[in-house]
């Protein structure tokens, strides 16, 4: 599980342009979204689902589906370890 | 405020869509309820089977060949094909001097792009340049790229050309092409119906897009108007919600601010308007936003339908070909009913019908909103009911200061601020940013050229002394260059060529509008947007441009921005103008 988080927060920081910020800045239970937390967008959302389907083969149709799974580095990737395919 | 202006009247539409060749062709399949949009299994033009609205490719050559347009690409025939027909309608000389072309296209020749190859055809000056030389025309095309609102804006830009006694007749063709660039991005977003759009129905689940292409004349002269009752582009605003460059606002405030400074314009009230046309693309947000913004301009009430369940979204094109439908509508005294709707799925109710439903109708009002953050809204009227709008004079303002960004060098107002030369474009605005000290995680998102022109404003602007001296509403942004987003086009492209899925966070930055909607984020601007494509910088016509709209009662600064990069080519030219009277 760990090696899993520490995998999301690079995929996450490599795909989503987080420059200036290194995994170890990246609470397991902080939220990703909104102000308070990484400040991910809806944009940013529908690229987590693309890094799901590539990564883990996990299909999310639609990105309101994603809401509570992309909550926190911890949802995600107690989602993934349940669901993953590949 | 200067003389009443002559009315602008609009005629002669001409129209190629997946459901006619001509504007009656199109009306008799929208008054016998036939959309265009059906399943689409086509390799060539996305690698899984999707529903869009298609023109009939057998007719699309039949009609070139007999034009004799095959040396043209498959645009640039639709551009011509209506456009001859517009002036055949008319009867106007489109060489004559007092005549221009303002072109609206989002993505113009793009299917010509490929990884390795990015030709001239797919620059947007050339297709202007191409289509102006075969119908004649005298005078350099003006070119709008500004997302979905680009038709709404082209009619706009139009007007007040005219308005301003710069031209008295202005054609105004408006174009799109369906091709795997386009659907592959918004299957990235995930914004495509699994059958047809249904705009503002409960059970709505996203748009379909289509291609078409429409065109219209513009002109003060009434011996070309051809229809039995004219009709007068009275006026129109553009506004920015700065929200998110690819999410409309969740209040409706942009939409709401530009229907109510198009009504203000035209000194209408609630009474003088009969019908809405919307843009109504069936997403779960654009339809929810829209509700909330005709239901704060008080015309909830009114008649309203949106026409994208027959047309699809047709990006550039549809606020130029929906512009053409509430002609009709105004002629024939029908609202046409919005295929595919049943029941109400907005908060803020409105009055629609699937049903075509007949009324005395004197007025309308067009809306359309895009990615960027965009809003744009006209109003059409029959003449007899037609107010007399003052003429534009052009408002006199003071160049403030200016940036300049190119080869590794900044220099505001021709001094040397910032420099560092034999770094690559992103390692030079890298650390150009870093100097700045700006914080704004926003930024690295950014494609290249929003860098740029993010970067070049920062020399100019401070959020807090915009916020101190100006309301959101008074600022104005008018962007130009000339390639438009092609770098970060051919990104995209490489991405979809490699078999891979599109990355929305790639493909939202394909329009070049969208580095003016992170500017309005970023500095809370909330005033016109308007981005212009010319094959160079044009300093007298984007300032001459700003005067003109810096002479109405609400806008009070404008900055000018001139943004083009392809690759280590970069320059930024832009200057802040407040007005002055």
């Amino acid at each position: 599980m760990t090696a899993l988080k520490q995998e999301l927060k690079e995929a996450l920081i490599d795909t989503l342009h987080l420059e200036d910020i290194t995994p170890e800045e990246i609470e397991d239970a902080a939220p990703l979204f909104g102000d308070e937390g990484l400040g991910l967008d809806s944009i940013d959302a529908l690229e987590i689902i693309l890094i799901l389907e590539r990564n883990y083969g996990i299909r999310i149709e639609k990105p309101s589906e994603g809401k509570e799974i992309f909550y926190s580095i911890q949802t995600l990737a107690d989602y993934i370890s349940e669901h993953r395919k590949k | 405020m200067g003389n009443l202006l002559k009315y602008t009247y609009i005629t002669a539409p001409s129209l190629i869509s997946s459901i006619g060749f001509s504007v009656n062709e199109n009306m008799q399949n929208i008054r016998a309820y036939k959309s265009g949009i059906g399943e689409i299994d086509d390799k060539d033009i996305y690698n899984k089977v999707f529903n869009a609205a298609r023109i009939d490719q057998k007719q699309w050559n039949l009609a070139a060949a007999e034009g004799g347009l095959n040396e043209f690409t498959p645009l640039e025939q639709l551009f011509i094909l209506t456009l001859r027909e517009t002036i055949r309608k008319s009867g106007i000389n489109p060489s004559d001097e007092s005549c221009c072309l303002v072109l609206s296209t989002t993505k113009g020749n793009i299917e010509r792009l490929s990884e390795d190859d990015s030709p001239q055809e797919v620059l947007l000056s050339v297709l202007g340049d191409r289509i102006a030389t075969a119908l004649g025309l005298k005078n350099k095309p003006i070119i709008i790229s500004n997302a979905c609102i680009s038709g709404v804006s082209a009619l706009i830009v139009g007007r007040r050309m005219i308005a301003a006694g710069e031209y008295k007749h202005i054609l105004v063709a408006g174009g799109d092409l369906l091709n795997h660039f386009v659907v592959s991005g918004f299957d990235s977003f995930k914004s495509l119906s699994a059958t047809a759009c249904r705009p503002f129905d409960q059970d709505r689940d996203g748009l379909s897009l289509g291609e078409a292409c429409g065109s219209v004349l513009l002109t003060t002269e009434k011996d070309y108007v051809r229809e039995k009752e004219p009709i007068v582009l009275e006026s129109g605003a553009i506004t920015n919600d700065a929200n998110h460059i690819s999410g409309p606002s969740r209040t409706g405030d942009g939409l709401y601010m530009a229907i109510s400074e198009t009504m203000t314009e035209a000194g209408l009230s609630t009474d003088d308007i009969s019908f809405l046309n919307v843009h109504g693309t069936g997403t779960a947000y654009n339809d929810e936003m829209e509700s909330k913004a005709v239901t704060w301009a008080g015309l909830q009430n009114l008649p309203l339908n949106s026409l994208k369940s027959y047309w699809g979204h047709t990006l550039g094109a549809s606020g130029i070909i929906e512009t053409i439908a509430c002609m009709e509508e105004l002629l024939s005294g029908e609202v046409f009913g919005t295929f595919g709707y049943k029941n109400n799925g907005v908060p803020c109710a409105l009055n629609i019908s699937e049903e075509h439903r007949s009324f005395d109708l004197k007025r309308c009002i067009k809306t359309a909103s895009g990615f960027g953050g965009c809003n744009a809204a006209i109003s059409l009227a029959l003449e007899k009911e037609a107010k007399a709008i003052p003429t534009l004079s052009p408002a006199i303002y003071k160049i403030k200061s200016q940036c300049l960004i190119t080869n590794g060098e900044i220099k505001v107002n021709d001094q040397l601020v910032f420099k560092l030369t034999d770094a690559d474009f992103p390692d030079f605005i890298r650390a150009a940013y870093k100097d700045r000290q700006v914080d704004d995680r926003k930024f690295y998102k950014m494609d290249d050229l929003c860098k740029l022109g993010y970067m070049a404003t920062t020399f100019l602007l401070t959020v807090e002394e915009l916020k101190k001296n100006y309301n959101p509403e008074e600022i104005a942004l008018i962007f130009a260059n000339r390639s438009s987003s092609l770098d970060t086009d051919k990104q995209h492209q490489t991405i979809i060529e490699s078999g891979t899925e599109a990355s929305p966070a790639v493909f939202v930055y394909t329009l070049p509008n969208v580095v003016m909607g992170e500017l309005c984020i970023r500095y809370g601007i909330k005033g016109e947007n308007t981005f212009f494509i010319q094959d160079k910088y044009d300093e007298t016509f984007l300032m001459d441009y700003a005067s003109l709209i810096l002479s109405g009662n609400k806008l009070k600064a404008c900055l000018i921005g001139w943004c083009e990069l392809v690759g280590e080519k970069y320059e930024a030219r832009f200057s802040w103008l407040e007005k002055t009277n």
